[in-house]
């Protein structure tokens, strides 16, 4: 948690924004990989999901459920984006139109749209809430008077954050026809939140960025702090006494092997390895880190070299691996030359997250008190390929290799190839507004039927359609989204009333505050 | 077309940035080169070998005479130099630094004419197009500039401008420059991957050439204008046609970056150097059968083929050249070797042992400044460790190979300094930066008492400032600091006790005015004295001995920044700025009530006997003394201390405390804790 904690606010000091936030991933169809190898995915994700079936240990991002060739496909981001660029990517795409009546709203409780709009964002990722929900009820059961106070508010945090899609979800459940839902105002949850960081008290305009940081570490450090907190006082408490006791031991044991608790360290957080080459003398200083999000300068077409087509996604990946020139006054010390040298600074993807996080620099402080917002569109794909060392590095190598060297690694590709699925965008975070201290915040997200990731709980697949499943997670019944009812009973109607034709791809929404509304893709931009 | 400051730069900017004095400690004559060697020139009429050192010195070496070939040094750099070339038949060379200079010399007599600060940036690389006595110089601030050399070897102090085009259009920062001979073609090498071609003449850009995959640091151009020869960080060299303005060969025989390249006039065969620290022989008719000439021990930064053929000179990241037989016996042994006893991955080199080897000197590796702040222990790249007195700038003793930290915690006391100066190993040497403020350390910063430092003082307790005493030191000779006749008057009355032997063994070398410098010690006159900005250019070098000239004095006023000014001209002397905060309480043994709690700051290097002294007079005898006056207060001063010695014990972390102890040792190794205030207790002895 150092390491993440660390990388949050490296990439907060590194001059830029701290606004927006992400977005994330859908399970649709959005095609598979690129070409030559999409075949090795399908089956080695299969693979995988075999499996898992019998293994605890799950995969890393191969969606489990029924084994479609679209859900394999699968995999997550979250995007995290400026406003800006949604204009352009989306604006240019989409017509807003109706507002949604059956996805209960957040109201605004006062200055609050970036708690909203980090909720919308992580409501809909997929699997979030699910995974959330099993931390809870696990923490819930094991639960004992034990802990300390600022543990106990911290678990108060994790169970309001879960109380809040709870009640979004019964809001939506007790829908009737043709009705408002009425936003629902989560202020248990932001008092939580102010009471587990001092940092949200007040009714001041605050950083989404830094909400969601500080909710995912929340939840990153929760269990840990919580096994802790329990070893300590089973050496206080020698002979533990009964059977719920004991079930608890054993939960506390699972907890050491993450996963099912780790919701943040096992999907959110990857690992990089920072390379600094002095240009000099040519050595490699390596440092490896890990971390919880991206963080991108903001790219246009005009950056880059104007003699290649550049696609949107070859803009993003280039922002994403930049390399940096360590030149003019900042030079790089050199420590074997013992001098002041030219330097290029490159970062390699060792592994990346099953959610990514991507946070666009769309501010740069010149000094402490004056900060500009860059205002340049910034494309934002749908779909982004694993950009993992690995895969750019095969693809060098299979350059190479149609060069006239070898190209041995195809073997190894196989093996990995599951880990390697692309993302899709499924939120993203925007914040409107010229400063850094003032605007607002929406976040767009995208919404299938199809949400729910397998249950590692009962280790039981759930089919997609929920209401033919028979081995119910309870998360289900807790506070899962009601998607597919809310598409399929065809509730996005506009004001008008004119219906907006659901597709069947599913659809993205604006969520600002209390307002949401679908956005469809215009005949042409 | 731009016009620009020759000999003298302008003191325009000398305002706007931190301006920091530096020195190096060395040797008067440094024979041998101290760190890597960046480039060579061979003058065949005379026979001599240039180098230039990473040590910022350019060095001559007579190559009839190999027992002893060292000639000359050539000092003015401050910092790496990285290229030279020698033009004029051999009469002038010019050189280029990271010091971001570019300085023409007489390259017989081994003095620097002028020097152009065009640049803005590090100066990576010369090219020399012979037939029209043209230079250009270009680095990482990504421009190259054309200068005749005609004319800068006509500059003088007085007519210092000279006029030069500059050729743009480069993205990146320029690490290789080559030109004919007629001058008709300039090709550039850059972090950007690509060459780029212009024509000299006209300044215009002829093409770009693509196909390097990392930085291109060796360039060749054959005379004609129709060929290029590249070496890149990516392993391969490249062979170009400027008419097909395509890539004709693409040689890899280099299993890491090819950093040197030398070659025939015609191209037919190529010496590559790199990384990998070997040299390659290659005929671009025969590209596949490179033969091994040589393996070096370091990574190779140049060669230098001699006009013959015969001879290439090798330079490489440790400060010894080699000269390796080459030509004709290459072609013969490479055609009696059958090709079956190659063995692919370790082929033997032609030649195991170089013609003849131009010793290198050590550089400084590492080092650690001791706590008094003023001894720093070294370790050079013969494992020799030395220790130093940056306060005179001198070698205390060689200790020869003994472990590093060991000798470093013998010779550790428990004091405690704070820092005020930075050590810089870029050149292989000492260069000692002092600083107003730099990366939190002042030079001004450190005062001592002057018994501890080893001054002998009749005035009792005095302190000195090392910044002080050093920066006087440092521009003694400097007519300005001489001071006004009733000064020296003033200041000479103070001076006629113990120090004064020393003072007139001082006056024996050097004829300075009366009164200047410090009163304790000199420097050695060669020491280098460097005005530069932090972090950046180099204002003026000089030696310490050489003030006392009238260009240097002219040169210093315009350098020389206000903060040294107050110290060195108008004898300001520095205020103590650390303060020790700390907390007097009765000890518990001590049955002393005491309801007050008394919170005091005092300069952090006040003595523990200060202390005992304020305990006995404020503390324990306060009232009694108020009507004593003042003439009865300084008899009785000494008699003060050494009762309050005798009868006051202080004790920190129930430590007692010696009385010569100064305060901010007390903090930093009995009380150990910097950011809460330091408690003392006190206690009366029986």
């Amino acid at each position: 948690m150092a390491a993440i904690d660390k990388t949050a606010s490296n990439s907060i000091r590194m001059k830029s924004s701290r606004l927006s936030l992400k977005a994330q991933k859908n399970l649709s169809d959005i095609s598979p990989a690129p070409v030559p190898r999409s075949s090795h995915r399908i089956r080695s994700s299969s693979a995988e999901f075999d499996e898992k079936v019998k293994t605890n240990s799950a995969s890393k991002r191969g969606q489990a459920g029924s084994p479609t060739v679209s859900q394999l496909n699968q995999s997550q981001s979250n995007v995290v984006e400026h406003k800006e660029e949604i204009h352009y990517s989306l604006f240019n795409g989409f017509n807003s139109s109706g507002r949604v009546h059956g996805i209960c709203p957040l109201a605004n409780l006062g200055n609050t749209c970036f708690l909203n709009s980090v909720l919308y964002a992580l409501r809909f990722l997929p699997g979030f809430v699910h995974d959330l929900h099993h931390m809870y009820s696990y923490l819930q059961i094991s639960s004992n008077q034990n802990v300390t106070s600022s543990l106990s508010q911290r678990m108060n945090f994790l169970s309001e954050l879960h109380n809040v899609f709870t009640l979004l979800k019964n809001e939506e459940c007790n829908i009737s026809e043709g009705k408002k839902i009425p936003a629902l105002h989560p202020l248990q949850f932001l008092e939580s939140l102010r009471s587990v960081n001092p940092q949200f008290e007040g009714n001041k305009q605050q950083d989404a960025h830094e909400l969601l940081h500080c909710l995912l570490d929340q939840l990153f450090n929760l269990p840990q702090d919580y096994v802790k907190n329990e070893n300590s006082i089973e050496e206080s408490l020698k002979p533990p006494k009964s059977k719920k006791r004991k079930r608890n031991m054993k939960i506390l044991k699972d907890l050491n092997s993450p996963k099912i608790f780790d919701i943040v360290g096992s999907k959110f957080v990857g690992q990089m390895s920072l390379e600094t080459r002095c240009v000099e003398c040519e050595q490699i200083n390596r440092r490896e880190e890990n971390f919880l999000e991206v963080c991108v300068p903001v790219k246009t077409k005009s950056d880059l070299d104007d003699d290649e087509e550049l696609s949107d996604t070859d803009i993003l990946l280039t922002a994403l691996c930049t390399e940096e020139g360590l030149v003019g006054s900042n030079k790089y010390w050199c420590d074997f030359c013992h001098h002041h040298n030219e330097a290029e600074r490159s970062v390699h993807y060792r592994q990346l997250p099953r959610n990514l996080l991507i946070h666009v620099k769309r501010f740069s402080s010149y000094s402490r008190t004056f900060a500009t917002k860059c205002c340049d569109a910034m494309p934002a794909p749908f779909q982004l390929p694993c950009f993992c060392y690995e895969c750019l590095h095969q693809d060098k190598e299979h350059k190479k290799g149609q060069n006239g060297f070898k190209f041995e690694n195809a073997e190894h590709e196989e093996d990995l190839s599951a880990s390697h699925l692309p993302y899709f965008l499924t939120a993203f975070v925007c914040h409107l507004g010229a400063t850094i201290s003032s605007g607002h915040y929406i976040s767009f997200v995208y919404v299938n039927s199809r949400s729910l990731s397998s249950c590692l709980e009962k280790q039981l697949e759930t089919e997609e359609n929920i209401s033919k499943n028979n081995f119910e997670c309870s998360f289900l019944r807790c506070c899962s989204s009601h998607l597919d009812r809310l598409l399929s009973s065809g509730i996005c109607n506009g004001k008008d009333g004119f219906s907006v034709p659901i597709p069947s791809e599913g659809v993205w929404l604006e969520c600002d505050d209390d307002k949401i509304k679908v956005v469809s893709f215009a005949e042409d931009t | 077309m731009s016009m620009i400051g020759g000999h003298r730069q302008n003191s325009s900017h000398i305002a706007r940035k931190k301006v920091q004095i530096s020195f190096v400690i060395r040797d008067e004559v440094e024979k041998f080169h101290r760190s890597s060697v960046n480039s060579l020139q061979y003058d065949p009429y005379l026979h001599r070998l240039y180098s230039a050192g990473r040590d910022s010195i350019i060095r001559i070496w007579n190559c009839k005479n190999q027992k002893d070939s060292y000639t000359q040094s050539m000092e003015h750099h401050t910092d790496w130099v990285n290229d030279i070339v020698l033009c004029c038949g051999g009469k002038n060379l010019i050189s280029a630094s990271s010091d971001t200079t570019v300085k023409v010399w007489n390259a017989h007599k081994g003095f620097c004419m002028s020097t152009l600060r065009t640049h803005k940036d590090y100066v990576k690389a010369l090219a020399y197009a012979k037939d029209r006595e043209q230079v250009a110089s270009a680095g990482l601030d990504k421009a190259i500039f054309l200068w005749d050399v005609q004319t800068l070897t006509a500059l003088t102090a007085s007519n210092n401008t000279v006029t030069t085009s500059s050729l743009n259009g480069n993205k990146d920062s320029i690490y290789s420059l080559a030109m004919n001979a007629p001058g008709t073609v300039i090709v550039s090498g850059s972090t950007e991957k690509v060459l780029r071609v212009w024509d000299p003449r006209t300044g215009n850009k002829l093409m770009k050439l693509k196909g390097h995959t990392d930085n291109v640091k060796a360039l060749l151009v054959n005379r004609d204008g129709t060929q290029v020869l590249s070496g890149s960080s990516d392993g391969t060299i490249k062979l170009w046609s400027l008419g097909q303005q395509s890539c004709l060969l693409t040689i890899r025989v280099h299993e890491e970056a090819v950093w040197a390249l030398q070659s025939n006039e015609t191209f037919s065969t190529i010496y590559s150097g790199g990384r990998d620290k070997r040299v390659y022989v290659t005929e671009p008719r025969q590209p596949d059968r490179s033969v091994l000439l040589c393996e070096e021990e370091n990574p190779i930064l140049k060669m230098f083929l001699t006009p013959d053929n015969s001879s290439l000179f090798v330079a490489t990241t440790s400060s010894a050249i080699k000269c390796w037989p080459v030509n004709n016996r290459v072609v013969h042994s490479r055609e009696s070797s059958s090709p079956e006893e190659d063995d692919e991955e370790n082929p033997k080199p032609l030649f195991a042992s170089p013609e003849w080897t131009i010793k290198g000197g050590s550089s400084i590796r590492s080092f650690a400044v001791l706590n008094d702040k003023r001894h720093v222990l070294t370790k050079d790249t013969q494992d020799n460790v030395v220790l130093w007195d940056i306060l005179k700038a001198v070698k205390v003793e060689e200790l020869g190979k003994v472990e590093f930290e060991k000798e470093k915690q013998r010779l550790n006391k428990p004091v405690f300094v704070p820092s005020w100066f930075t050590v810089d190993l870029k050149t292989g040497m000492l260069t000692i930066h002092l600083a107003e403020k730099r990366d939190e350390v002042d030079c001004l910063a450190a005062w001592v008492s002057a018994k501890d430092a080893g001054f002998l003082s009749d005035e009792g307790d005095v302190k000195v400032n090392y910044g002080e005493l050093l920066l006087k030191a440092l521009f003694e000779h400097w007519p300005r600091t001489f001071g006004s006749r009733e000064d020296e008057e003033e200041e000479g009355e103070n001076n006629e006790d113990g120090s004064e032997s020393e003072l007139s063994q001082r006056n024996s070398h050097s004829p300075r005015g009366p009164k200047s410098g410090n009163k304790y010690f000199s420097l050695p006159p060669h020491t280098p004295v460097i005005i530069s900005e932090v972090q950046g250019r180099t204002l003026y070098r000089l030696l310490c001995g050489d003030a006392g000239g009238e260009t240097e004095g002219v040169l210093l006023n315009e350098t020389v920044p206000p903060w040294v000014l107050d110290i060195v001209v108008d004898k300001t002397t520095p205020k103590p700025k650390n303060k020790v905060y700390f907390i007097l309480l009765p000890h518990a043994s001590s049955g002393i009530k005491r309801e007050k709690k008394d919170r005091l700051s005092a300069n952090d290097f006040i003595q523990i006997k200060k202390v005992q002294e304020h305990v006995y007079e404020k503390v324990l005898c306060s009232g009694s003394e108020s009507g004593s006056n003042h003439t009865e207060k300084q008899d009785e001063k000494n008699d003060l201390s050494s009762i309050a010695e005798d009868k006051i014990q202080l004790l920190c972390n129930e430590k007692v405390l010696d009385p010569q102890m100064d305060l901010r040792t007390v903090q930093h190794f009995i009380w150990g804790n910097g950011s809460q205030d330091l408690v003392l207790h006190y206690r009366i002895v029986k």
